[in-house]
């Protein structure tokens, strides 16, 4: 996982895994995203392995985010995402479609 | 910070064997009786179970064979597919498939993908086969036809659930595979993003399920979420009545969950901290009576209340720890129908297990010590006990072989029968036997209680042909040691043409012992009381000596006397035996007697390992702290019973061939500094790295060890803890530091060897100093230099001019 500050947003870019296994280090990295205070680029485009556990991580940074007012754009969601999220009833919640 | 899934690996491999376990059980019950719903349903959820749990940790061999038993399982619950007796052995090869895998998961060994995948690849063809439903309704009832249904279903998992390995999205899955779902997600829990705990689940489910479905599938998909009572679900069938209010839906648990009976899983080493903690409780109690005992009565009033109320509390705590290491013996019963199904079957015979007292509890100890005992009995009992269905029709019999485990409580003890209805022993087999092995004479006639002995006679065997069952002689006399080794008897009993029953009678733990307390020489030992039958005084008209032996006329019975005095001590003068007592036991049904100087009271003591920090010691089970908190040795009767004094090993030369290789610490001698802590003993200065140094305390009294080179002087009792205590001059046949042992300093080491750390104390005059040096300066003894004990040095030191030799602990104790 990585989060790179850009000039206009921050960029946090997802490994394959968003699970039990990675859980911890993907709430560091977004808590960190999210203390710039400026809008975030979720790059989801290449996982391939997710859990409920990771998907309520998404969950809970988007709704603080939008309570801050944050922008929250994501990239290509993969196809795993969708569908976990859909299965949930998230997908809409977490505006993915967009 | 990542989580490391692998913690929960052994909580898989636990759960998961069980889950075997059950499926065995069940596929067995479908073998012996009709094919029954719920047993398909309980087989389906253990493949469907492992599927999940597996995928979890990646295993993905056994993931992809327990999806495909479980789909073809789903087809026979839908009436689709058939279950005959091939596929009902191939279910078997499934369980024995996943048990070898989880088995070589657990040792970190690689898995065998060759038999799963051949496995995987039959199921998947049965998968591909035609319906065969049409032919599947003689022993399968069909469903009755399901109508339209509407559920709500409340799905609030716990919130360790994530922990558990339970996935909601899998469960929200596997319920809309169902019928139509409706999915309402509450988020009122969810923490702001900062104090989130990602690991814990803050989401609940508000769900409407819509089709033809049967409320049994919604369980069936939320029985695997059911792990505590935190865990709300509940399920309102429209049809049934009207919506209940989720705050009441506790009371719909039981009725869903399949166990009513809540357990943890607590590591057995937790246990028997706990069970340390409350033998040190007895003691306690033990030593105030004793200090009680010194006091004026009339001024101690609330003192003996108050030894009393800890005297309940720690029979109480005690009690309840005892109950927490006890488990059902079923945990070693549940094994033996699939392994009287594939003996019976080998070997071409019928056969019937009866299993009773499943429920009759037991140190998980001592279950797993009598799985192997058990095991060969049956193994025995099939192979050579139960006749070929063809015999047992000629002599009138049911073709059909009976084997009955029973199990139940009996005076302390727990006992189990092995009964079988087989052709019994063969007595004059047994007799020729003994006859050839010089155990029996000719003449001698040979019954129930001696044919235990001779059964356990290493290499016994009746069988003509060696099979791969049994009949290679090595068994019984190893089922015998191991009963032994946990304070149990085994007997006998057999008739010919109608069978053989074995009895075992066990100890219900072996961490606390109803013991009785003698005295021998002016120490003080502990017997169990399992392991005599009587005490007696000795009348010495009833003494008389045969062969040489001394023995003791008691009933018409000749006893052989056997004087502790001698085992214990190397004075081997016959002191008069007028006021002493003997102690009856009997050994192998050969019966012998202890000779003692004194009896004194019984009590319950609890067992400490002398093993742990020295070795193991013929005759001694292990040690116990008395109230006065010196300890007193456990005797092993049988062994004592046995022992003879050609037996006797030189220990001394024992020690020395196998102390090989022992460092003093071999993690301090890469030229680092180092800190010495030097002693005096008889005038001259010796040292030890004070890295290994535990304490130094005062030598207050020691219980001497029989049978130990001299130079260990006994054991002393450390906060609990038995162990060794060395004299460094008497090893070095310098003489001896001192007669009684009594107030001298002594330094507790710890010594290091492969995986092992033991803990000894050694004797000194005085402690002397400490000194900081770099391990290189410590210097070998020159390889010319005569000097007989070179190897429990590990090199010297030069202080001001003085050699101080540094002692290499480890040559001493292992």
């Amino acid at each position: 996982m990585d989060c790179i500050l850009e000039k206009d947003n921050v960029i946090v870019k997802f490994d394959k895994h968003l699970d039990m296994t990675s859980i911890q280090d993907a709430f560091i990295m977004l808590k960190k995203a999210f203390d710039y205070n400026k809008p975030i680029l979720l790059q989801v485009n290449e996982i391939t392995r997710l859990d409920t556990a990771g998907l309520q991580l998404l969950l809970s940074f988007y709704l603080a985010a939008h309570e801050k007012k944050i922008t929250i754009q994501w990239e290509a969601p993969s196809a795993i995402l969708v569908e976990i999220a859909k299965i949930l009833n998230l997908y809409k919640l977490l505006k993915l479609s967009l | 910070m990542t989580i490391n899934i692998k913690q929960f690996l052994q909580t898989f491999i636990d759960e998961s064997t069980e889950m075997l376990q059950e499926m065995e059980g069940e596929l067995l019950k479908i073998k012996a009786e009709k094919i029954d719903k719920e047993s398909i349903n309980k087989i389906f959820r253990v493949a469907h179970s492992i599927k999940s749990s597996s995928n979890i940790f990646n295993f993905k061999i056994m993931s992809a064979l327990s999806h495909t038993v479980e789909n073809y399982l789903d087809q026979v619950r839908e009436n689709i597919k058939k279950l005959n007796k091939e596929e009902i052995e191939y279910l078997f090869s499934y369980v024995d498939c996943m048990r070898t895998m989880l088995l070589n998961i657990e040792n970190n060994l690689p898995i065998n993908e060759d038999a799963a995948n051949k496995l995987n690849e039959f199921f998947r063809k049965l998968l591909k086969t035609p319906k065969d439903n049409d032919n599947f309704s003689n022993n399968y009832q069909s469903e009755k036809t399901i109508k339209e249904n509407s559920f709500k279903i409340l799905y609030y998992p716990n919130r360790q659930c994530f922990l558990q390995g339970q996935e909601p999205f899998r469960i929200l899955n596997a319920l809309a595979e169902l019928g139509h779902l409706t999915v309402e997600i509450d988020m009122s829990d969810l923490p702001l993003f900062p104090m989130l705990d990602p690991t814990q689940c803050y989401l609940k489910w508000n769900l409407r399920l819509n089709g033809n479905i049967e409320k049994k599938s919604i369980e069936e998909v939320l029985a695997w979420t059911l792990d505590d009572d935190r865990e709300i679900i509940s399920i309102i069938d429209d049809e049934q009545g009207s919506e209940e209010n989720p705050k009441n839906a506790d009371t719909k648990i039981s009725e869903f969950n399949p166990s009513s009976s809540k357990s943890i899983r607590v590591a057995t080493d937790k246990i028997d901290n706990l069970m340390n903690i409350a033998g040190e409780f007895v003691i306690l109690q033990s030593m105030l009576n004793q200090i009680n005992k010194a006091f004026d009565k009339k001024q101690t009033e609330n003192l003996i209340e108050t030894i009393d109320k800890l005297e309940q509390n720690s029979l109480r705590l005690q009690d309840a720890l005892l109950r927490v290491r006890m488990i059902p013996i079923e945990f070693a019963f549940t094994r033996f129908p699939r392994m009287v199904h594939d003996l019976a079957k080998q070997m071409g015979k019928e056969v019937e297990l009866t299993l009773t007292g499943e429920k009759t509890e037991l140190d998980r100890t001592i279950i797993e010590k009598i799985i192997d005992p058990l095991s060969h009995l049956i193994r025995n009992a099939i192979d050579h006990g139960i006749e070929m269905p063809a015999i047992r029709k000629k002599s009138g019999k049911n073709p059909v072989g009976h084997i009955k485990i029973n199990s139940y409580q009996e005076s302390g003890c727990v006992v189990i029968d092995i009964i079988d209805d087989g052709a019994g022993l063969n007595f004059e087999k047994i007799r020729q036997y003994a006859i050839q092995q010089g155990l029996k004479s000719e003449s001698d006639k040979i019954d129930n209680d001696e044919i235990i002995k001779i059964l356990s006679h290493p290499g016994f065997s009746t069988a003509d042909s060696v099979t791969e069952i049994s009949g290679r002689g090595v068994g019984m006399d190893v089922v015998y040691k191991n009963l032994s080794d946990i304070g149990g008897k085994l007997t006998v009993e057999t008739k010919s043409g109608e069978g053989t029953k074995f009895q075992m009678r066990l100890p219900l733990t072996l961490a606390i012992m109803e013991c009785q307390l003698i005295k021998v020489s002016n120490e003080t030992y502990v017997i169990p009381l399992i392991s005599f039958s009587e005490i007696i005084k000795i009348d010495m008209n009833e003494l008389l000596l045969l062969d040489g032996m001394e023995c003791y006329k008691l009933r018409d019975n000749y006893i052989k006397i056997i004087r502790l005095s001698k085992f214990f001590t190397k004075n081997s003068q016959k002191n008069s035996l007028k006021n002493k007592y003997l102690l009856i036991i009997n050994d192998e049904n050969k019966k012998s007697a202890l000779c003692c100087d004194e009896v004194l009271w019984q009590q319950q003591v609890v067992i400490k390992s002398i093993e742990k920090n020295y070795q193991k010691i013929n005759g001694i089970t292990g040690a116990t702290i008395l109230g006065d908190g010196n300890p007193a040795l456990v005797l092993d009767v049988q062994t004592i019973a046995n022992f003879k004094n050609s037996e006797k090993i030189d220990l001394e030369q024992k020690i020395n061939l196998s102390a090989q290789n022992i460092s003093l610490n071999p993690a301090k001698l890469d030229n680092k500094f180092l800190d010495i802590l030097s002693f005096l003993i008889a005038g001259r200065e010796y040292g030890v790295d004070i890295h290994v140094v535990k304490e130094i305390s005062i030598c207050s009294s020691i219980t001497p060890l029989p049978n130990v080179p001299s130079y260990v002087k006994g054991i002393i009792n450390l906060r609990g803890m038995i162990i060794p205590v060395i004299d460094i001059l008497e090893c070095f046949s310098l003489g001896e530091i001192t007669k009684d042992n009594k107030d001298h300093p002594i330094i507790t080491v710890n010594i290091y060897s492969d995986n092992h750390i033991k803990t000894a104390g050694i004797i000194v005059d005085s402690v002397a100093d400490t000194y900081h040096i770099l391990s290189s300066h410590i210097n070998k003894i020159p390889d010319d230099e005569e000097f007989e004990f070179k190897s429990y040095i590990q090199g010297l030191i030069t202080i001001n001019n003085k050699n101080i030799p540094i002692l290499n602990m480890g040559h001493f104790i292992f």
